[in-house]
């Protein structure tokens, strides 16, 4: 026959673990529907945006804009060819703005460098800019992207 | 039959009014006389203190949506009696709490408070250091301004460089993958309410793992009598001394030095030219700067920020490893302090 003395001790370490394991069980499963409601819902489809007339971008300047949640940076070049970019930082997600007096874009954050053609050109960045389509219609800027 | 007066005419002492029991109990408590430790205590929790009325009253003005965050902080700081004041004091006193509590966790490294059973205290003042640098990085998006946008993307892309988590914390910080509008909705909750409530949550744990503990002065052979104070009125006195002298301090700085709001934020347009980090980034910014655009195959971000989170950790971890107290752990501490002080000299040269 068991004594109950010395049962009681395994018996209470029992309870203890299986109220501790309880509690970590629904301590994690509440902490699931949490953290998942906190992620982002779908972001913007916005995949394209107008920017006005073709003549009100002068040759060698460049135009800031959001496309969908993301800033972009339309450049007009000197030979009136249209380039567009994310205008975020490969280094560390700074929006970065043109140096019409350099021809470069740079980034304030870090003193990353592309050049217009949105390749690393100084500073502690390794990747390019991400480049957008850009198209003429019927005489406007339509930015989308690639 | 008898009344609480009868009662008290019996038990002598007791008779006392309430606080005058009260103060007779705490002349009978006594703590150290000379420690660095209380000072620094007392500097954080009189700036929280004034962090959390500042606080309050704010928000009775600011508005947390993109498109009246930056007006709502404008009108504080021109239209609002004293509001210009109110918004300095609670920016300085932000400054004055990382500063108080970054000490105070020097010190519990230098002087090896961590030894002999510390470490579980050392845990929650690490966690505490933590949670009030995610306050203060929270905060610095509210203004909703070009700078703060600035600081919000770096602040988040410097979370999706640590492993595993990165990527999560990022998306969860911002609401999306760029920074909108619901980026300053997070914030907000996080800096008025997720992130108060957590540092009243560890500094109670601290309270907690700090109890019955000996103190570092009890091994002192000098008479406890002479290295010791009574709470009352000794303590109370000069710790009320400390924090009338502080909140002049801060007050005055608030006044002499208000903190602009900078320019309106507009989510399409670059950092403004001359943005930099707050002062308690300063290190990490240097370091980011400085780093070469790739090493070992990895970006240079990822290894600034692996290389900065290991000696985090590194900090956290040592006191439980130097468990007798030996030259290691304060080493550490020094080490961290003068590298950090090298790199905000090597960036204003």
């Amino acid at each position: 026959m068991n004594d109950p003395e010395t049962e009681r001790p395994s018996r209470r370490r029992f309870l203890d673990v299986a109220v501790t394991s309880v509690a970590a069980t629904v301590g994690v499963a509440a902490l699931y529907p949490v953290a998942r409601f906190l992620e982002p819902a779908a972001a913007s489809s916005e995949s394209s945006i107008v920017l006005g007339p073709e003549r009100e971008f002068e040759p060698g300047s460049a135009r800031a804009a959001l496309l969908g949640d993301r800033p972009i940076l339309v450049l007009r070049g000197q030979d009136g060819r249209f380039r567009a970019f994310v205008a975020i930082c490969t280094h560390l997600r700074c929006v970065v703005r043109y140096a019409p007096e350099h021809q470069w874009i740079e980034c304030a954050c870090h003193g990353g460098r592309f050049t217009a053609e949105g390749k690393p050109l100084a500073g502690p960045i390794v990747e390019p800019l991400a480049e957008l389509r850009v198209d003429v219609v019927d005489g406007a800027v339509v930015v989308s992207s690639a | 039959m008898s009344t609480g007066m009868d009662n008290g005419a019996a038990l002598g002492p007791e008779a006392r009014p309430r606080l005058g029991r009260l103060a007779a109990l705490l002349a009978e408590q006594r703590v150290p006389s000379r420690e660095a430790g209380s000072w620094l205590a007392g500097t954080a929790l009189c700036s929280l203190l004034l962090l959390g009325v500042t606080g309050v009253l704010l928000l009775m003005h600011y508005r947390p949506s993109p498109a009246e965050a930056y007006g709502s902080l404008v009108r504080i700081d021109s239209a609002v009696a004293f509001g210009s004041i109110v918004r300095g004091m609670h920016r300085w006193s932000a400054d004055l709490f990382l500063l108080a509590v970054g000490a105070y966790s020097f010190c519990y490294l230098v002087q090896r408070r961590h030894a002999g059973g510390g470490g579980g205290p050392w845990v929650f003042t690490w966690l505490f250091g933590l949670v009030a640098l995610a306050t203060a990085v929270t905060g610095s998006a509210l203004p909703w301004s070009r700078a703060a946008h600035a600081h919000a993307r770096v602040a988040a892309e410097l979370l999706a460089h640590l492993p595993l988590v990165g990527e999560y914390l990022r998306r969860l910080l911002l609401g999306g993958d760029y920074l909108t509008g619901l980026s300053l909705g997070r914030a907000f909750a996080l800096h008025v309410g997720v992130l108060p409530g957590l540092l009243l949550l560890v500094g109670v744990g601290y309270g907690v793992a700090q109890f019955g503990r000996p103190r570092p002065d009890e091994l002192s052979s000098v008479p406890r009598a002479e290295r010791t104070i009574p709470i009352h009125p000794d303590f109370l006195v000069r710790q009320a001394a400390l924090w009338s002298g502080l909140t002049l301090l801060v007050v005055l700085l608030a006044t002499l030095w208000p903190r602009p709001a900078g320019a309106e934020g507009d989510l399409s347009l670059p950092a403004p030219v001359d943005v930099g980090p707050a002062w308690y980034l300063e290190p990490v910014h240097q370091l980011l700067r400085a780093a070469p655009a790739s090493m070992a195959g990895l970006t240079g971000a990822t290894v600034v920020v692996a290389g900065i989170a290991l000696a985090w950790l590194a900090t956290l971890v040592a006191p439980w490893l130097d468990r007798r107290g030996g030259g290691l752990v304060p080493a550490l501490a020094w080490l961290v302090l003068v590298s950090s002080v090298a790199l905000v000299a090597y960036g204003s040269l």
